[in-house]
């Protein structure tokens, strides 16, 4: 009975916290999404105009683990299958996150436009088999400064 | 001349609009439904099952642990409660080779309970508090009739298998957050099912008690007096309790009575002196101590 307590405390915090952090999250995402939204950003592998300009690497990486409510839910899910509902919305503030992070880069060397952006993820391992401390999400492209 | 812009995406195109509690609350629920459905079926079968296991098992099981049970109390209170136990066990109409022990536990615990192999403890604690001879034959009544209707060892049937069914799925969901959830559920259809036993085995147990003395009276005394000793203890609501509480059994006792044209009445017997007389010297001489 202890254990189905200390189990029924970690989903309420999880949840309760989790919430608020996400809501904050959110609303500092689109803020700075509206600061930075004069820097482009494209996925085609050449610039739009071929005049000579410097090419740097800009990089945007961050490490995001779910709250404990989340990875019950998406336990429990795993059970019958179907989509991580909770798992989306974190992923989803990981990637803008990244973007951000990597427009942040971009705009202290000057630039106003990143191609050949790309998205990778690495999971971190637990202890145990099959577990998951966190995932990080990398983003990066080319900036064009000029 | 190309043209490039970057709009802004709007929001929730990533992001399911679901509530996550309410997506919780689905998902809890539908597990926990499937689940009881398992354990519910397999607890049935494996109760249905258990009652073919004859009693000479039954007996060799109880064996191994039993021993902790056989402690002499004084001899008068161990040869009424032999002979007590004879009288109500033959008007049970045992099965063949179905026996009955009957174990003193000393002690000021009030509390009676049968296992395997026909096995009956009866606690000194409960002794003292039953007010004569028929509530105490109406206990060991009710314990013997757990015996004959074979529910400890449906127990234990239920118990190992639920068990390692519980252990099973948890294991194969490879997680102990499933396995929290889980167990619980399990744990609270096992309950429900002794609640059913506990009826029955006092619509049994009443029925030899009737055969014994010709009357229903003391059995109604037996809850009563229950009821009092546990008077102002905090007791645990009805769903999380074996034992349906006091009051509803009183009723049903009554109920039964008048249904089977007993007389809910009679003379009541009290317990011999010397029965008395050496439960009083245990009293006084655990208090001393």
């Amino acid at each position: 009975m202890i254990d189905l307590a200390i189990f029924a405390a970690l989903v309420v915090i999880g949840y309760v916290v989790g919430r608020i952090l996400e809501a904050r999250h959110y609303r500092s995402i689109r803020e700075r999404e509206q600061a930075y939204g004069n820097i482009m950003m494209f996925a085609s592998r050449f610039p739009p105009t071929l005049d000579p300009l410097r090419q740097d690497l800009v990089a945007g990486s961050v490490v995001v683990s779910a709250d404990y409510f989340k990875v019950v839910v998406a336990r429990l899910q795993g059970i019958v299958g179907g989509r991580l509902k909770t798992y989306e919305s974190l992923l989803d503030r990981a990637r803008r996150e990244a973007i951000l992070r990597m427009k942040e880069e971009a705009r202290a060397r000057g630039a106003r436009m990143i191609v050949n952006v790309k998205f990778q993820t690495f999971s971190i391992p637990g202890r145990k088999p099959g577990s998951l401390v966190g995932v990080e999400m990398l983003a990066y492209g080319t900036a064009l400064l000029g | 001349m190309t043209e490039y812009s970057n709009p802004q995406i709007p929001d929730g195109i990533n992001v399911s609009r679901t509530h996550p509690l309410a997506d919780f609350a689905r998902l809890l629920g539908g597990i926990v439904v499937v689940v009881g459905v398992v354990v519910i079926a397999l607890a049935l079968l494996a109760g249905h099952l258990a009652r073919y296991v004859p009693f000479e098992s039954e007996r060799s099981i109880a064996e191994r642990f039993v021993g902790s049970l056989a402690e002499p109390g004084p001899k008068p209170v161990a040869d009424y409660l032999d002979a007590l136990t004879r009288r109500i066990a033959a008007a049970h109409d045992l099965p063949p080779g179905m026996t009955i022990t009957v174990h003193y536990v000393p002690g000021d615990t009030v509390n009676a309970f049968a296992t395997l192999g026909g096995h009956v403890a009866i606690y000194e604690g409960l002794m003292r508090k039953m007010p004569n001879e028929n509530a105490l034959a109406m206990v060991i009544s009710h314990e013997i009739a757990h015996v004959k209707l074979r529910h400890p060892i449906t127990s234990m049937g239920r118990g190992i298998v639920v068990g390692v069914a519980l252990a099973g799925i948890s294991a194969a969901a490879g997680s102990d957050v499933v396995g929290q959830v889980l167990g619980p559920a399990g744990l609270l259809t096992m309950m429900s099912f002794s609640r059913d036993q506990e009826r029955d085995a006092d619509a049994k147990a009443l029925d030899a008690l009737v055969k014994v003395y010709g009357h229903a009276g003391g059995a109604a005394d037996t809850f009563r007096t229950l009821r009092d000793a546990f008077a102002g203890k905090p007791r645990p609501p009805e769903f999380f309790s074996t034992h349906p509480l006091d009051v509803d059994r009183v009723a049903a006792i009554e109920t039964t009575v008048t249904e089977q044209g007993w007389a809910a009445t009679g003379e009541l017997v009290p317990y011999p002196a010397e029965v008395t007389a050496a439960l009083a010297a245990a009293e006084k001489k655990a208090e001393s101590e």
